[in-house]
């Protein structure tokens, strides 16, 4: 036996021993920026096509259902009449990182939130937290609110603020912002009220 | 509040998507002024893309964005793409993109929804989405999009275009040696064997030194395809230098080892061959490479009549496929049950980063080992990342399903409540008489006008003055018994007095009385309108609370049976997606025992030739 039938023996056996196709089509097809051959098997590919489509129709049917489920529940159990939400913003210019906000209403606590690193980095990119979403009766009411956080150099901070609201017979929304005094550099709460 | 850009927000998902940098430019620049859009914003930013998107289709039904109608619908489209929702994301971009915004955001979102449709392997959506661009796009970007452009034909097969493409892109130095790459591969796989092997032998023989990893890797794979173009097309004597010049170290040295020894024993050359061979066999028994030098070993041994060496690596090379293919049995076996699937996601959070997510630890199981090839590509990874949506999604339904149960309960008990109640609230309401006060209302109403009309300073006056006054005229009444004499004048100059005081206190304050009774008539009115819209809202409300309820009650039913079949589809989609994880697993597993098993036959076959010669030299006379 001569070394080519006995090598390219090796290469026409069956399950995949032609290595020498193989290793050059592997490197022939494979991208340069993207670093596989997406379409090693082929009849998988179809497969997949053929299941992403489904994956994808369903997935939007359960976005869709969750939807009419989260609205749903909303209203079930925080009627737009008696509803209240106090959500939380940050705009600070320096260095802040929030570690729990703790809301009393009616001098009763409604929420006392700790911030997780993504939570807090999220708020400081412009995200807001709805943190309290709830039922009052329509009239005067206090909310209480405390923060804590560290600012420059691990400087810890605690601040509160209190509003008297009036509740009417719609859903009232609230906004704790913590802003930062020009003078001091320093985090504050500021409390909007939203109709 | 924070800003943010319309576009930029939607460009910025699709940056987040890719893990690219957000360059300042990018940085928002818009107030938000619908805490609701801040609220989806909160969850996008923690890359918490399913609850973002369902927080956005909530908001948009109840109104909630009025002032982010056009890039709530920017930022969705940026959703569903980071969720692997393509298609929604496609229609979005195409209807918003074409007009709203910049060319310049357009451009470049298009762009990176080419390159994410390429990854996915859609190659006609990514030349769909390339087309898109209008503009030349900033220079650290174009390079990759004429690139990107070039695998894109490629992938589609059209040589001619992509070659054309390759040939007139004049491209900067950091992206020539890509470009150049590309053109060899696509003239080769169009024919042009000679053409293409100068492409990538000029890439092939670049000087390494001070270049970076990428480089090398790519100049590696260069060399590696000129060689084996040559051993295929029978020129081993050609395929030598290329292959010489592969790193030892690098990721393609395996396959550069194995054709050395290749075009050596082409040659003649078996203790040469052997040196490289022999290198390969210390190396991991799972590259396919190593085990084929399992083989070339024996046989370059046997070529050198070294036939007890021979005989021997024969022999570990049939050990060490047969331990293999046992290993390789007990794997398939713990892939066809799905145990080995389930391992994949066994440590992973289940959290809804949907297309963002990468599986990036394998777990330490025997089958791991023979599949990290296939792990690694995107065909895997891309339907692993969808049977781990499915199983998300089963948890979501599942969890929704037990909320379903209770608000039936929650209306159930509001019911209960309120019909517990009702009788004692109105009875309680019954024994208001507002229209008896309304009444009571008109009446004074209609006294205080007589009094304005005729100045009647008694109808003003308080209790004490009118007592005052009723004594008066009791008095002047009694005076005027009494006879006119100067006796009684002191009397009736006094009782004259007393009356001319008391007219004149009530005549100074008869204005001020007029006023004030007007003003609490007022107050009065606000009153009684306040009471009767209360009473109107009661009213309503008892009738509302029964639609509420009954509305409530209707499409919780009107869900459920949704939810049920969802429930059903999910468990049917994730069955066949698991499937089709298990095939290409096994698939793949398959391979690998069949070329063991070939191998094998092979190392027996030679075994039993070399056995055979001796015996037959041994009866020699």
């Amino acid at each position: 036996m001569n070394f080519k039938s006995r090598v390219f023996s090796f290469l026409r056996i069956p399950g995949g021993s032609r290595i020498v196709a193989t290793i050059l089509t592997s490197v022939m097809c494979t991208g340069t920026v993207s670093a596989q051959d997406f379409g090693s098997i082929e009849s998988s590919s179809e497969d997949f096509r053929s299941l992403d489509s489904q994956v994808q129709d369903l997935k939007q049917e359960v976005m869709d259902l969750n939807r009419d489920l989260f609205i749903l529940e909303e209203e079930l159990l925080f009627p737009a009449n008696t509803q209240v939400a106090v959500f939380v913003s940050v705009d600070v210019g320096f260095f802040f990182a929030l570690d729990s906000v703790q809301i009393k209403i009616d001098n009763k606590e409604v929420a006392n939130y700790l911030y997780t690193e993504r939570e807090s980095g999220a708020l400081l990119r412009g995200g807001v937290h709805r943190l309290y979403l709830g039922n009052l009766k329509v009239g005067e009411h206090e909310l209480v609110a405390f923060f804590t956080g560290k600012g420059t150099h691990n400087r810890d901070f605690r601040r509160g603020a209190s509003l008297i609201f009036d509740k009417g017979v719609g859903a009232k929304y609230m906004e704790l912002k913590i802003v930062d005094t020009e003078r001091k550099l320093q985090p504050e709460f500021d409390i909007k009220e939203w109709e | 509040m924070k800003r943010c850009n319309p576009a930029m927000i939607a460009l910025l998902a699709v940056l987040q998507l890719l893990s690219l940098p957000v360059r300042a430019a990018d940085e928002p620049e818009r107030v938000i002024r619908d805490l609701h859009y801040g609220e989806v914003l909160f969850y996008f930013y923690q890359e918490d893309y399913f609850s973002a998107i369902i927080h956005l289709l909530a908001a948009k039904e109840l109104d909630q964005l009025p002032h982010h109608d056009e890039e709530a619908e920017l930022l969705l489209g940026g959703l569903y793409l980071s969720y692997g929702q393509h298609v929604q994301a496609e229609a979005i971009f195409n209807e918003l993109l074409a007009g709203n915004v910049s060319d310049s955001i357009s451009d470049r979102t298009w762009f990176y929804l080419a390159k994410i449709w390429y990854q996915r392997g859609y190659t006609d959506k990514a030349q769909g989405a390339l087309s898109q661009v209008k503009n030349e796009l900033p220079a650290d970007l174009e390079p990759e999009r004429k690139l990107l452009n070039a695998q894109v034909l490629m992938a589609q097969e059209r040589f001619p275009e992509a070659i054309d493409w390759l040939t007139q892109w004049e491209a900067p130095s950091k992206w020539r040696a890509y470009a150049q790459f590309n053109l060899g591969v696509a003239l080769i796989r169009h024919g042009e064997i000679d053409a293409g092997t100068r492409i990538l032998n000029a890439l092939g023989t670049e000087d390494i030194k001070r270049r970076s990893e990428e480089f090398k890797s790519l100049r590696d794979k260069a060399n590696l395809a000129i060689g084996y173009a040559y051993l295929q097309s029978d020129q081993s004597d050609l395929a030598m230098e290329p292959l010489q010049r592969v790193r030892l170290k690098g990721p393609f040295s395996n396959k550069a080892l194995l054709g050395v020894g290749w075009a050596d024993s082409s040659a003649g050359h078996f203790h040469a061959a052997l040196s490289p061979w022999l290198e390969l066999n210390t190396r991991s028994v799972l590259d396919p490479a190593v085990q084929e030098s399992l083989l070339a070993v024996p046989y370059a041994f046997a070529k050198l009549e070294a036939d007890g060496q021979a005989a021997n690596h024969y022999q570990t090379a049939v050990e060490v496929f047969k331990t293999e293919m046992v290993r390789l049995d007990q794997s398939i076996i713990s892939v066809a049950d799905g145990a080995f699937i389930r391992t994949l996601l066994a440590n992973d959070v289940n959290d809804a980063r949907g297309w963002f997510w990468r599986l990036d630890q394998l777990p330490d199981t025997p089958a791991s080992r023979y599949l990290y090839h296939l792990l690694a590509t995107h065909e895997f990874q891309e339907a692993l990342k969808n049977y781990r949506d499915l199983v998300y999604l089963r948890e979501n339904i599942d969890r929704w399903e037990a909320s379903v149960q209770a608000f039936y309960n929650i209306v159930e008990t509001a019911n209960y409540a309120y019909v517990r109640r009702l009788p004692f609230i109105w009875e309680h309401f019954d024994n208001i008489d507002l229209y008896g006060m309304i009444a009571d209302r008109d009446v004074l109403s209609s006294r205080f006008r007589s009094v304005n009309a005729s100045d009647d300073l008694l109808g003003l006056a308080t209790s004490e003055e009118k007592q005052m006054q009723s004594e008066l005229d009791a008095v002047g009444e009694r005076l005027g018994r009494l006879p006119y004499t100067q006796e009684f004048a002191d009397f009736r100059d006094k009782h004259r007095l007393l009356q001319g005081v008391l007219k004149w206190k009530m005549q100074e304050d008869y204005r001020a009385r007029l006023w004030r009774t007007r003003r609490e008539l007022k107050y009065l009115d606000a009153e009684l309108a306040l009471a009767q819209q209360r009473n109107k809202r009661v009213l309503k409300a008892r009738l509302n609370m029964t639609e509420r309820l009954d509305e409530m009650a209707n499409r919780i039913e009107g869900l459920e049976p949704k939810l049920a079949v969802l429930s059903d589809n999910v468990e049917l989609v994730a069955a066949d997606q698991e499937n089709l994880l298990r095939g290409l697993a096994v698939y793949e597993l398959e391979n690998q025992k069949q070329r063991l098993a070939a191998y094998m036959v092979q190392a027996r076959f030679a075994l039993a030739t070399i056995y055979d010669k001796a015996s037959s030299e041994d009866q020699a006379p």
